[in-house]
């Protein structure tokens, strides 16, 4: 996952509750905002002008945060009420996204390049939830601060029926499909998901090498590289890739400008791409002790190369597959947690080969759900820690903590889609377990 | 917390400003949608107050408070990549090898709830459970000193973000003393990013402090230790103090002047005599690392000793270090495995004294691999990964020698 949040599911009744609430709070006020925007109040008027963007009317769920209209009505994508909002194009650190600069620059706490992102513009009191689309004053009359907060953007499935990846600039993602024999797109998109403007695809370069993997020495080398280029409809780039066909892993290098750093992104199909054609209205996922199959019958709109990690040792390996809501995101599944550190132990190994099947086969999308489970287990794990060895129980604690923080860096490394780099961060996970699972068979 | 509870104070406080100060207020932020089954009020904000808050306060050394729910939540995708990289809380040993005092290291557990909540659009939690307000101790952690030595006063002028300054004050002392702990209070917490203090003698002006003559690496949020079992530093007549310190503004103080006038604080042992704490440095003599970016060197111990504590004194940052005892016997204990990161560096005090008998081999191998794949993979060009030459590398390790009895006042 990027450093925004998901559009996770199943919380999706209470995002959608809140945002009922939200719209409202916008419908009850609407015909007041839109007098006292007409209106300056006397605190505007006694300071210089302000340079305040437009109000347009976005949709509340994040998911959808790529539509942003002129005027009220609904959301093309989900039907909700659009709420009123004032964007601004802002420059920002690429991980401290609460610093906020109005001109490109360093980030003053780790040097990077500052990045531009769309940003809501609204204004505060102090200790309040207030978040105000036009400036005036508080309670005790000091002016309301202006606030920039980062729109989020959870829409990271694929939409051409690729794999989907964000670009670790935190601003671009891109999605790789291999649509016919011989050929292969790159579809580029910005920070809402949305496609790049034709523009800035015109600024972008890339190739992509076919890989041939050889898996008993776990290795990959490159055979031959081909340059994209830009459809003629301006809507992906494209390049010949001789007689390849799945399955295959290609690795995609891109520069989203020429001045950019070059980034690695490795695709591993085991089928042609097929462009979506309805929404389906519910998944299914596998039974437990199963490993990640390429056959895996999800339904949901995924990579097309991409196979579902098994899901936790719950009700579902009971009954074999169930249905799931659409929506849901297997991860956030309840994990029931066995009794014995033993019993815990063998869930916890059967994610971490999970999670090595997954990258072998290039399913990064798939990652954080047997990452996640494994972090579960591990935190149950802690509370078990006085039945490892004395000697080794602070060993056994760091390990823990270890798994911890490592599956959340794999989660993160998987959606910017390089390989080697999400293998790195396995070694460490897997060093992780191995030292408990060794505590505990002294 | 039901959801109604969450948004009824908000949408009341909202009605009542909207209408007190005629002004159109609505929400317009996109929402984020809200995974976490931890919150802020119930679950993360002790954690925070407990392990970040001596810091991350307001007026505090970090570039952030977290001591509420408004200053924190800007903050999250920062908290993520902070913790997810161990960079914070800036204990930066492992646990389970060797055992350090004073380790301020996250569980499991807390590491879960910060992450989770820091990904899944952290939410607030229960109003009625804010936490109240937490305000910055700037304070002697251990109570008043001996003596207390003022700094002159320095500022870091408005165009420059940091500066490193190095002052010398006397002690006055008419009496040779024992010293189990020396701290340093700042006058603007704000600014005071970490500090050597040293007995002034033979490093020459400008020069990093021998570790034969530090007696304290300060930095913020750390208590200083105070040396046990009858052992103290020994500090002569007359002696000067060397304290260099690191300025450092963070990012809100861009631009703007900043001044402090820091005071040191000496604790002195009551008693008349103790056992002299030495240092022994341990230096690597290779130059360059070998194939797999791994250098290892090591000292020999000519006599038998207890080792009490060890400092990372001159490495480079971002590399990975693990330091154990092999004794004479092939046995190995365990000192520490840290990651080194720039400007927090500290001595490290072993829970026991271990023991070294003569013929030990103190091990120092060295990974100079950035251990920190999350910014290797996210930009990339920070932090800047040590070149391979940024060598020799020293350890200083603070020892009582065996044979050594307790001396009267030096």
């Amino acid at each position: 996952m990027a450093f925004a949040p998901r559009a996770w599911g199943y919380n999706i009744v209470t995002a959608m509750n809140s945002a009922v609430l939200i719209t409202v709070i916008a419908l009850a006020v609407a015909p007041v905002a839109q007098r006292q925007t007409a209106k300056p109040t006397a605190a505007a008027s006694a300071t210089p002008v302000e340079q305040i963007p437009p109000v347009s009317y976005v949709c509340p769920m994040a998911q959808d945060a790529d539509v942003v209209e002129d005027k009220p009505g609904k959301c093309q994508k989900c039907g909700m009420q659009l709420v009123p909002a004032r964007l601004d194009s802002m420059w920002t650190c690429p991980v401290h996204s609460a610093v906020i600069k109005d001109a490109r620059g360093k980030c003053p706490l780790d040097g990077r390049d500052l990045i531009q992102v769309t940003m809501s513009v609204t204004w505060t009191c102090r200790n309040t939830d207030i978040n105000a689309i036009a400036p005036g004053s508080c309670a005790d009359d000091s002016p309301m601060q202006k606030k920039y907060v980062a729109r989020p953007h959870g829409d990271h499935n694929p939409k051409h029926g690729g794999q989907f990846f964000m670009a670790p600039d935190n601003r671009h993602h891109l999605e790789g499909a291999f649509p016919h024999p011989g050929v292969f797109r790159l579809y580029l998109y910005d920070d809402y998901s949305k496609p790049l403007p034709r523009d800035q695809m015109r600024t972008a370069t890339a190739r992509v090498a076919t890989l041939q993997v050889d898996r008993k020495a776990q290795a990959t080398a490159s055979t031959q590289s081909f340059t994209l280029v830009p459809a003629r409809n301006g809507h992906y780039l494209e390049a010949k890739i001789g007689k390849t066909t799945p399955p295959a892993a290609l690795q995609a290098k891109v520069k989203f400008q020429a001045d950019a750093p070059e980034h690695v992104f490795d695709f591993s199909f085991d089928r042609y791409s097929k462009e979506p054609t309805a929404s389906p209205a519910a998944m299914t996922i596998a039974p437990a002790a199963s490993a990640p199959s390429s056959a895996a019958p999800s339904t949901v709109p995924r990579p097309s190369s991409v196979t579902s990690p098994a899901p936790p040792s719950s009700s579902a390996s009971a009954t074999g597959a169930e249905p799931i809501p659409l929506g849901v995101d297997p991860a956030l599944i309840p994990l029931p947690i066995p009794d014995t550190v033993a019993e815990m132990l063998a869930q916890l190994r059967t994610r971490t080969n999970q999670i090595k099947r997954l990258i072998d086969a290039g399913g990064f999308a798939s990652i954080y759900v047997p990452a996640f489970q494994a972090k579960d287990l591990a935190v149950a794990l802690e509370a078990h820690r006085n039945e490892f060895p004395a000697d080794d129980r602070k060993g056994v604690e760091s390990a823990i903590a270890h798994v911890v923080r490592s599956a959340y860096l794999l989660d993160a490394l998987a959606d910017i889609g390089n390989k080697q780099q999400t293998s790195e961060a396995y070694e460490r996970f897997a060093a992780a377990v191995r030292e408990i699972e060794s505590a505990f068979q002294k | 917390m039901t959801l109604a509870s969450r948004w009824a104070r908000p949408v009341v406080l909202f009605g009542v400003i909207a209408a007190a100060v005629s002004i159109a207020s609505t929400r317009g932020e996109a929402h984020k949608p809200i995974t976490s089954k931890y919150t802020f009020n119930e679950d993360v904000f002790p954690i925070f107050r407990d392990k970040c808050g001596r810091c991350h306060v307001e007026g505090g050394v970090a570039p952030m408070s977290l001591m509420n729910y408004q200053d924190a939540f800007p903050w999250a995708e920062s908290i993520r990549a902070e913790l997810i990289a161990s960079h914070m809380p800036p204990w930066n040993a492992e646990g389970g090898f060797g055992e350090l005092k004073h380790a301020t290291l996250l569980t499991a557990r807390e590491v879960d709830v910060i992450l989770t909540w820091a990904i899944g659009g952290n939410p607030p939690g229960d109003p009625s459970r804010t936490p109240p307000p937490v305000t910055l101790k700037n304070e002697w952690a251990m109570g008043e000193p001996n003596v207390k030595l003022p700094l002159p006063e320095f500022t870091v002028v408005a165009d420059k973000m940091e500066e490193t300054r190095e002052f010398t004050v006397a002690t006055g002392i008419t009496d040779p003393r024992w010293v189990r702990a020396v701290d340093l209070l700042p006058g603007n917490p704000s600014m005071v990013r970490s500090a050597g203090i040293y007995v002034k003698g033979a490093t020459q002006s400008g020069a990093a402090p021998e570790p034969e003559h530090v007696l304290a690496r300060w930095l913020p949020g750390q208590d200083p230790e105070l040396t046990q079992n009858g052992t103290a530093f020994r500090l002569p007549v007359g002696a000067e103090l060397g304290v260099r310190i690191h300025y450092k503004k963070t990012w809100q103080f861009e631009r703007k002047e900043m001044v402090d006038r820091s005071t040191v604080g000496v604790y002195f042992a009551p008693e008349q005599s103790a056992q002299e704490l030495f240092t022994l440095p341990i230096a690597s003599t290779a130059t360059v690392a070998g194939k797999d970016q791994t250098l290892t060197f090591s000292r020999t111990i000519d006599e038998d000793m207890q080792a009490l504590a060890l400092s990372p004194d001159q490495v480079p940052a971002n590399i990975t270090l693990q330091v154990q005892a092999i004794l004479p016997d092939g046995s190995r204990a365990p000192m520490i495995r840290s990651k080194t990161r720039a400007d927090w560096s500290r001595r490290y005090w072993f829970e026991r004294p271990i023991a070294l008998p003569r013929g030990s081999r103190i091990e120092v191998v060295a990974n100079l691999d950035d251990p920190d794949l999350l910014s290797a993979a996210f930009g990339g060009s920070f932090p800047p990964k040590p070149a391979a030459p940024a060598l020799p590398m020293r350890l200083a390790l603070t020892v009582i020698p065996a044979s050594a009895k307790p001396a009267l006042a030096p």
